[in-house]
């Protein structure tokens, strides 16, 4: 096994597997700067190139292109509250907040190193982890999945801000956003209006481009000022600061780690809840929830960690059982069919030089972005000091091809605009935006699972020990958070002169 | 104030209809895709119309918030009312111009009129600058999403103009 585990990180540095990485962190580099190019369509696409590569440098150039778009896609997300990937999407709230007060090279930096810690976390938890992992994945059922996807909806109380009704209405709204297209059970269409376009359900990428970014160039245009309207970005919180972040806040990096990875090993959650819970669990378990939404770090690093740590956790079941944790793992799974191997127990005996090159390809792929990133962030963050009237254009752009590039439809136009309204109305009104796209990310899974589970099961779902289980940790989670603001109160009672 | 009060109202309302809406249009579902719907928008149309009491009535009683409004800025920037309303008109007219216009006439053709038209009449930026940071958008426009991706431009509605530059451009 030490054998393996130092062939795998000697192969993954030689030539040319070494070549195909860096060639794979760059087009990652970009696709994940750019909103609307999502990893698993341009993993899709570069599939075809790896035909004549060993099995070591095929997978240094998906998987370091596939890491790399998760920890740049949090860059536009920070600058202009433009999600480069769906994934990216909770980093908007405190990261643009941060962008705002002269603090983007704080958040970058912050989002960058959380990133590299959970891509690290996610790497080695993997190889550590199989064993332990493969019996309680395998015991896990419907029932359980669906309480784990209430799980992730109980955080929408705490991601309301001030009026927790407006929260759980938008939630609600989410949920119902995300019952549009064809039931798969029936085959019948709900809320398509006939059209073609919606069969398949309103896609995410527009949706939440609109929903953040057409609300942020308003803004903008309405302030006439720069992103970081008065403040001096070289001198307010440098890159170091947020370097030094993910460090002095270690817990919050390592519960965003946990989150990410576990997420990624349920098959079927999807990339983008992974942050969501990260980020709803980070407000529900602070003291001060008011901070977030207004430039908290915790609101950057745990879902930068999480977003990261998922793609080990998601290798798991791929690797062990050849069941893709996500979409991306999904055309993975086509990359190893392509190159002759068979996911299952062989990937962790006979192949495991190239598992443990897969872990290498994580870990040094995330190290070489985020040491290039770092020459570069200062520069980037000095984009929140350009005039509005001369970056909105630039934004506008990146908004509208962002979202075309969901499906090459003007459909994918006219969501982002219909969004970018609601999105302006409810930040006009102060209604929460976060628990919309909760909703959305979640409606689907909860569904499924829940249909699943009743069918399958009757009402004894409701009695299995992992569904009592989750369920407890739900009730423990509420009741917490209910006595934390009483203590909070309190104390600020017995603090009033 | 009290036109923004009623936009707020009205608001929550509109909210609530679609949930009404959509439990009306679910009632000819078969019960297997009607359930989830129906049952999310019983719950949410109870917690609208607390949401509804509160704005009618609650809000009433917290009129010092009332300044917080238009993104919070006439309150703490100092910008007039009357001129956040003209501004948001003023961008939204770009935003709706910009996408009526990829509509029309596709992406190849808007990009560089829209950058060049925001920067000088927007921007006050001189035309030969404006042409430079246009220039910019279109290169990387075409250079990435052209060139590298082959990205298969979606037609506007007059599609000669755009394929005729594409043909011309190559691949």
């Amino acid at each position: 096994m030490i054998d393996a585990f130092f062939s795998g990180f000697v192969q993954v540095l030689s030539w040319p597997s070494f070549g195909f990485m860096l060639i794979g962190l760059a087009v990652g580099f970009a696709v994940g700067i750019l909103p609307g190019l999502g990893s698993s369509v341009t993993l899709a696409l570069m599939l075809p190139f790896i035909y004549t590569m060993t099995p070591v440098s095929a997978f240094a150039f998906l998987l370091g292109m596939l890491t790399v778009t998760n920890t740049t896609g949090d860059i536009t997300s920070i600058l202009f509250a433009i999600p480069g990937e769906p994934s990216s999407a909770a980093v908007v709230l405190d990261g643009h907040a941060l962008a705002k007060r002269g603090e983007a090279g704080r958040a970058l930096g912050a989002a960058l190193f959380s990133s590299l810690v959970g891509a690290i976390f996610g790497a080695f938890t993997m190889l550590i982890s199989v064993p332990i992992l493969i019996p309680l994945c395998l015991s896990m059922g419907s029932p359980e999945f669906f309480m784990l996807t209430i799980l992730g909806l109980s955080y929408i109380a705490a991601l309301s801000g001030g009026s927790m009704t407006k929260g759980l209405i938008m939630g609600g709204l989410g949920l119902l956003i995300s019952a549009v297209g064809t039931n798969p059970w029936t085959a019948t269409y709900r809320y398509t209006f006939g059209q073609m376009y919606l069969w398949e359900g309103l896609p995410l990428i527009p949706l939440v481009v609109g929903l953040f970014g057409i609300p942020e160039v308003v803004e903008l245009a309405v302030k006439g000022t720069s992103i970081a309207a008065t403040t001096d970005v070289s001198r307010l919180g440098g890159v170091a600061e947020g370097v030094k972040d993910t460090f002095r806040y270690w817990k919050t990096t390592l519960r965003g780690s946990i989150i990410g990875t576990i997420v990624g090993i349920i098959p079927g959650m999807g990339g983008s809840v992974a942050n969501w819970m990260a980020y709803g669990y980070e407000v529900q378990a602070a003291r001060d929830k008011s901070r977030f939404g207004k430039g908290a770090i915790e609101g950057v690093l745990g879902p930068g960690a999480a977003n990261n740590a998922k793609e080990g956790g998601a290798l798991i079941p791929t690797l062990a059982f050849g069941v893709p944790g996500s979409g991306s793992m999904a055309i993975l799974l086509g990359a190893f069919l392509i190159l002759g191997l068979r996911p299952g127990p062989d990937m962790l005996t006979r192949h495991l030089d190239i598992t443990f090159s897969m872990m290498w390809t994580i870990v040094i792929a995330n190290v070489i972005v985020v040491a290039v990133s770092l020459i570069i962030l200062k520069h980037l963050a000095k984009l929140t000091q350009v005039r509005s009237a001369i970056i909105i254009p630039f934004i506008l752009l990146l908004i509208y091809i962002g979202s075309v590039t969901a499906n090459n439809s003007f459909g994918d136009l006219l969501i982002t605009l219909l969004f970018g309204c609601l999105g302006c109305l409810m930040a006009l009104f102060n209604w929460p935006r976060a628990p919309l796209i909760l909703g959305i990310v979640l409606g689907d899974i909860f569904e499924k699972n829940l249909y699943i589970s009743i069918v399958r099961y009757g009402a004894y779902w409701l009695v299995r020990p992992g569904v009592i289980l989750i369920f407890l940790l739900i009730i423990g989670g509420i009741f917490y958070g209910v006595v934390q603001k009483k203590k909070d109160s309190g104390v600020l009672k017995s603090n009033r002169p | 104030m009290k036109i923004l009060v009623k936009i707020r109202v009205a608001f929550t309302m509109v909210i609530l209809l679609i949930f009404l809406w959509a439990f009306w249009v679910a009632r000819d579902l078969p019960w297997q895709a009607r359930l989830f719907p129906s049952t999310i928008c019983i719950l949410t149309m109870m917690l609208c119309l607390f949401q509804l009491w509160l704005d009618l009535f609650k809000r009433k009683q917290d009129t010092s918030k009332e300044e917080e409004w238009i993104f919070d800025l006439p309150s703490k920037e100092g910008i007039p009312l009357s001129l956040v309303l003209r501004r948001i008109v003023n961008i939204f007219v770009w935003i709706f111009g910009f996408f009526s216009s990829i509509w029309f006439i596709g992406f190849i053709i808007s990009v560089p009129l829209f950058t060049w038209l925001y920067l000088v009449v927007e921007g006050r930026e001189k035309w030969w600058v404006s042409l430079i940071y246009t220039a910019l958008a279109q290169a990387f426009l075409l250079g990435l999403f052209h060139y590298t991706i082959h990205f298969p431009w979606p037609e506007g509605l007059v599609n000669w103009p755009q394929e005729m530059i594409l043909e011309w451009l190559g691949s």
